[in-house]
């Protein structure tokens, strides 16, 4: 042994008399005396180390600062990085086990010399449910038997397996889009849940999606949540919580989320995440949960560190600290290229999971879409233009700005008028009942013609048309409005179309049995937005969009009810516009130039979110159609539009290639669609 | 054969196992003894199989009234017990995961489901004690005796006899055992203690298993000394902790392993770290040591201390012992005689049978006694291979 060997070593643990236990962080010498810095339960604290300090078993020192790709290097074994075991470390391991036996045993025991015996019927149930309780190993997800609703595949099983076995509950899921990185996340909390290894959890989501989220975590995992609003927060009152990263991230809940000391946290669209100067990124640093598991499709954008910082939120040294990742997987000044890939992506597996649709078996039918132009009578044509007009000229007056009443009731009339003539009379009756500052002379005007019009819509003769073109194949049909909906299933009804009805406003049994209805009898089923969440409706292939959605994710989801895993059949998705009107336009950017009934489910999430827009896709297209009135402005205003889109989905399709490249090694560049 | 080895297969997969019924009457196809009402059934596909079964019967015992209600689920009516302990007279059980929305009020039951861990969390609250016996085989012992359980070498295996079904006290103990510590395990074990208080078996199963059960204690006196309970169960306690104890040392190696190395890489990184900051801070400072400004590298060790407790935390390993039930045993054992043979010598050996299972064990060797997996022909006598002359 070599006499001049340091005594303590960095990494080890020793036992203070007076503080407990502390760590070894570091060993100098400071004139002429060797010193050790010793952190004791957040306190650092210098000690001499010409003393006798008594160092705790199993605290093994680190060996040298030792590059990062060394311990990646190894095969992984059983879980982690097969690092080697010191025989202290496994004599520690064996000592440091806490065994308790639980209460039940004497109550068993005072009952069998009792001789309070039971019928053996009794024993055999009781078996039976220790064999329906138990989680018998790590070869098993007890959480599976438990999820309602849910289509699972063998890629969210192994992800989850993966995440709970080898990543210890710390992993970034970066499945590509629409592959359930969000049900793999449910599992993982739920499995944990189920063992019990986890009483509280935080789910850190983009504010829009809190409520989604929490519909989602109860109906398919029976996880209660609460949304933290407001500004005493929700923060260790319930032991679920979901909330906006901005919101816990904020300095007046930063210490309350602390002080909740949550045991996993998952963050969706981690991306967010990838700058470690941000706010977010040093509060879930600084949180740092037993388990974490952040979620993205895109965990590279711009440059490598982002990735860096993904990983070391997540799992620090796994790359190393910056300087040696950078030395080791950055080449010169490109920031997005790594070298040493393989090395490199050996290492990311060990942190991170990244499935490709490629990797998986999973097919989708094909999806075919038609445009039915409605053919627009004059006095249809005349009355859309004269209340866009007014609309415009309302939305651009001084009372009607976004945050007053009036905005939205211009908006929603906007888009009750690409829907049908019936929807659009109730709200301009409303305007002309309660006008404040309009004309409401000109309204009520507006309200009768509406009315008139109505009875004979040019779009009903069209729907009927291509119903009847139909032979009989089930079809749903979507709108957003509900006197629409009246509407198309009186001129259904009075064809002899069979027909039913899905809304909102339906109670639990009336939807169940309506859906049943159309599953078993009926030809139609006539759906709000309601029917456009959760619901699977495969057995159909025939979507029609009465009307068309100005948010193209409403859109999708519409769609993805019977375009989904599963759908055997290729899919018939039939949009029904007039020219001339804002949907057309609407249309015209979706389809032709994005070509977004060609993208995957979630694609198009990703696109609208690397464009970046100020406000939402709808505020989007409202502005830029009551801010010009001429034909030929509109034109160019949605052409601007459309090309702000276009780029959206080259940057997207850059970073997913850039990104398979990346974590996969096969450059596979697909064909640029748009 | 093939039951128990259905029954084993389906435990391994998280399934309850299909028991043939408690008291080996005939049964129906429901798994449920003929005389009981019928349960509604309407298992679908995507249920756990044998699930809706349990939860049937479970109900059943607790003097619950189930009807059929559509789309497959069940009203039940709760027993006043159940009623106090749920707060409610009613509750329509929901089985189908493929339904994506249930009624207001229902539970969804599944295995891990809140409604189907609200009827195990009421299943597993009280511990249970039953008496039964074991039924015996039909022969006792294969009619060649020990022939295919222990080779023989210059040796020939005489005609085998078995002696008279006889019953002795068993006492089966059944814990389940739960380690936390990474992600938390769980394994069921029994522990089947013999007569004198030596442990015959320890399973890892929720039952005993490749037994015919039978209600009742049969020619066996139901008391039992108070002492000769408690030699029994320091016996099965002093099993339990050396099973435990084992388990903790397996688990203890691969749990340690995954922390050390854990702490190793946290280790590596932040010492780095550190050093690259105290180096930045120098080359700031403009190489004088005592102008280093430390509050970057104070903060990195802090936070390592930090990382590092949690890390031990998250792996720190804890076993719990949990003993639910005894089921005391009148196992039907026999003695089996059978000769062995070389030309004129004969050797008589003589052995017990396990007839509830209609297994001999190991015969015994002539010399040593000791159980022989093989025997041999030495010195004009038989024995075990360890016994006989190199």
């Amino acid at each position: 042994m070599d006499v001049t060997e340091p005594r303590y070593q960095v990494g080890q643990r020793l036992h203070h008399p007076q503080f407990g236990e502390g760590l070894v962080v570091e060993v100098h010498t400071d004139r002429g005396r060797e010193v050790l810095e010793v952190v004791f339960d957040g306190q650092l604290r210098r000690l001499s180390a010409q003393r006798e300090w008594e160092i705790v078993d199993g605290s093994a020192p680190v060996s040298a600062p030792r590059p990062a790709a060394d311990a990646g290097d190894d095969e992984f074994e059983a879980n982690g990085d097969g690092a080697q075991v010191t025989p202290a470390s496994r004599a520690g391991a064996s000592r440091d086990g806490l065994r308790h036996w639980h209460q039940q045993g004497d109550a068993l025991l005072k009952r069998w010399l009792d001789n309070a015996s039971h019928p053996q019927s009794h024993f055999d149930l009781r078996a039976d449910a220790e064999a329906w309780a138990g989680w018998a190993s790590a070869d098993r997800l007890v959480s599976l038997e438990s999820l309602r609703g849910v289509e699972r595949f063998p890629h969210q099983e192994t992800a989850c397996f993966k995440v709970l076995r080898d990543f210890g509950g710390r992993g970034i899921l970066a499945d590509e889009v629409g592959l359930g990185k969000t049900v793999e996340a449910g599992i993982v909390l739920k499995e944990y849940v189920l063992r019990g290894a986890v009483r509280t959890a935080l789910v850190l989501v983009p504010a829009s999606l809190c409520e989604q989220w929490r519909a989602e975590l109860w109906e398919k995992f029976e996880l209660d949540f609460v949304v933290s609003r407001g500004p005493a927060g929700q923060w260790g009152r319930h032991p679920f919580v979901i909330s906006s990263l901005e919101t816990a991230r904020h300095e007046r809940h930063r210490k309350r989320v602390r002080g909740a000391d949550y045991d996993m946290v998952v963050c969706d669209e981690a991306h967010r995440l990838r700058n470690h100067l941000t706010l977010g990124w040093k509060f879930l640093n600084d949180l740092n949960p037993r388990y974490l598991l952040l979620l993205t499709a895109t965990p590279v954008q711009n440059d490598l560190r982002e990735l860096y910082n993904l990983v070391t939120l997540v799992r620090p040294g796994t790359v190393g600290t910056f300087s040696q990742f950078r030395r080791d997987f950055l080449s010169g000044h490109d920031k997005r290229t790594p070298r040493n890939t393989p090395r490199l992506r050996r290492l990311l597996k060990s942190v991170m999971i990244r499935t490709r649709r490629a990797d998986t078996t999973l097919t989708f039918a094909p999806r075919k879409v038609e445009t039915l132009w409605v053919p627009q009578s004059a006095a249809e044509r005349q009355l859309y233009r004269q209340v866009s007009e007014f609309v415009a000229s309302a939305v651009h007056a001084e009372h009607a700005q976004p945050g007053r009443p009036h905005y939205f009731t211009l908006m929603v009339l906007q888009k009750e008028m690409g829907s049908s003539w019936a929807s659009a009379s109730g709200t301009l009756e409303k305007l002309a009942a309660h006008p404040e500052g309009l004309d409401s002379k000109r309204v009520k005007g507006f309200a009768e013609r509406a009315r008139t019009l109505s009875e004979d819509a040019s779009k009903l003769r069209t729907l009927l048309r291509c119903i009847a073109g139909l032979r009989g194949e089930k079809a749903i049909i979507f709108t957003q409005f509900r006197a629409t909906q009246d509407a198309i299933v009186a001129a259904l009804e009075a064809e002899k179309v069979t027909t039913s009805v899905f809304h909102g406003e339906m109670g639990w049994r009336e939807k169940e049995e309506s859906l049943e209805r159309f599953r078993n009898h009926d030809q139609v089923l006539v759906s709000t937005e309601a029917g456009g969440e959760g619901r699977n409706l495969q057995f159909a292939r025939i979507v029609i969009n009465y009307d068309l959605p100005w948010n193209p994710m409403r859109l999708e989801q519409r769609i993805g009810r019977v375009h989904r895993l599963g759908q055997e059949h290729p899919v018939r998705v039939v949009n029904l516009v007039s020219r001339g009107t804002l949907e057309a336009y609407v249309l015209e950017i979706l389809d032709r130039k994005i070509r977004m009934f060609e993208l995957v489910v979630g694609e198009m999430e990703e696109i609208l979110g690397a464009w970046q827009m100020q406000g939402s896709f709808e505020d989007e297209v409202f502005r830029r159609w009551t801010e010009s009135s001429a034909p030929r402005v509109r034109k160019r205003r949605f052409t601007e539009l459309a090309q702000h889109l276009v780029t959206a989905r080259k940057l997207y399709q850059q970073q997913r290639d850039s990104q398979s490249m990346l974590f996969h090694g096969a450059h596979e560049p697909e064909e640029d669609r748009s | 054969m093939t039951t128990v080895t259905k029954q084993r297969t389906r435990a391994k997969n998280g399934a309850a196992p299909a028991r043939n019924g408690a008291n080996g009457k005939v049964h129906n196809g429901n798994g449920k003894p003929a005389g009981l009402p019928e349960v509604p059934r309407g298992e679908t596909a995507a249920e756990s199989p044998g699930w809706r079964r349990f939860v049937g019967r479970w109900l059943e015992a607790h003097h619950c009234k189930v009807e059929a209600a559509p789309r497959g689920d069940w009203e039940v009516e709760l027993s006043p017990e159940l009623q106090k302990r749920w707060r409610r007279q009613r509750v329509r059980l929901v089985f189908d995961p493929a339904r994506p929305t249930v009624p207001r009020g229902a539970w969804f039951t599944a295995p891990g489901s809140a409604g189907g861990r609200r009827i195990l969390e009421a299943a597993l609250a009280e511990p249970l004690f039953t008496r039964r016996t074991a039924l015996a085989c039909v022969p006792g012992a294969p009619d060649d005796g020990w022939t295919s359980a222990c080779r023989v070498r210059g040796l020939n295996w005489g005609p085998a006899r078995l002696g008279p079904v006889r019953y002795e006290r068993r006492v089966a103990f059944h814990a389940v055992i739960t380690r936390w510590g990474g992600l938390p395990w769980q394994e069921q074990w029994v522990v089947l203690v013999g007569a004198g208080g030596e442990v015959l078996e320890r399973v890892q199963a929720a039952q005993v298993a490749e037994v015919r059960p039978r209600e009742g204690l049969y020619q066996l006196p139901e008391e039992l000394e108070p002492e000769v309970r408690e030699r029994w169960l320091l016996s099965a306690r002093a099993t339990l902790e050396a099973l435990a104890e084992e388990r903790e040392r397996e688990w203890a190696v691969s749990v340690g392993r995954l922390r050390d190395d854990e702490l190793d890489r946290l280790g590596s990184f932040f010492s780095a770290r550190i050093e690259e900051e105290e180096e930045r801070m120098r080359r700031r400072a403009g190489h004088d040591e005592h102008e280093l400004e430390h509050g970057d590298a104070t903060s990195l060790k802090l936070e390592w201390e930090r990382r590092a407790a949690e890390v031990r935390q998250r792996w720190e390993m804890r076993t719990e012992v949990r003993l639910w039930g005894i089921e005391e045993w009148s196992w039907p054992v026999a003695d089996l005689e059978q000769e062995l043979r070389s030309g004129a010598m004969r050797v008589k050996v003589k052995g017990p049978v396990d007839v509830a299972r209609g297994r001999p064990a190991l015969p015994p060797c002539p010399s040593c006694g000791k159980p022989a997996e093989m025997l041999v022909r030495a010195r004009g006598t038989a024995c075990c291979a360890a016994c006989a002359p190199a």
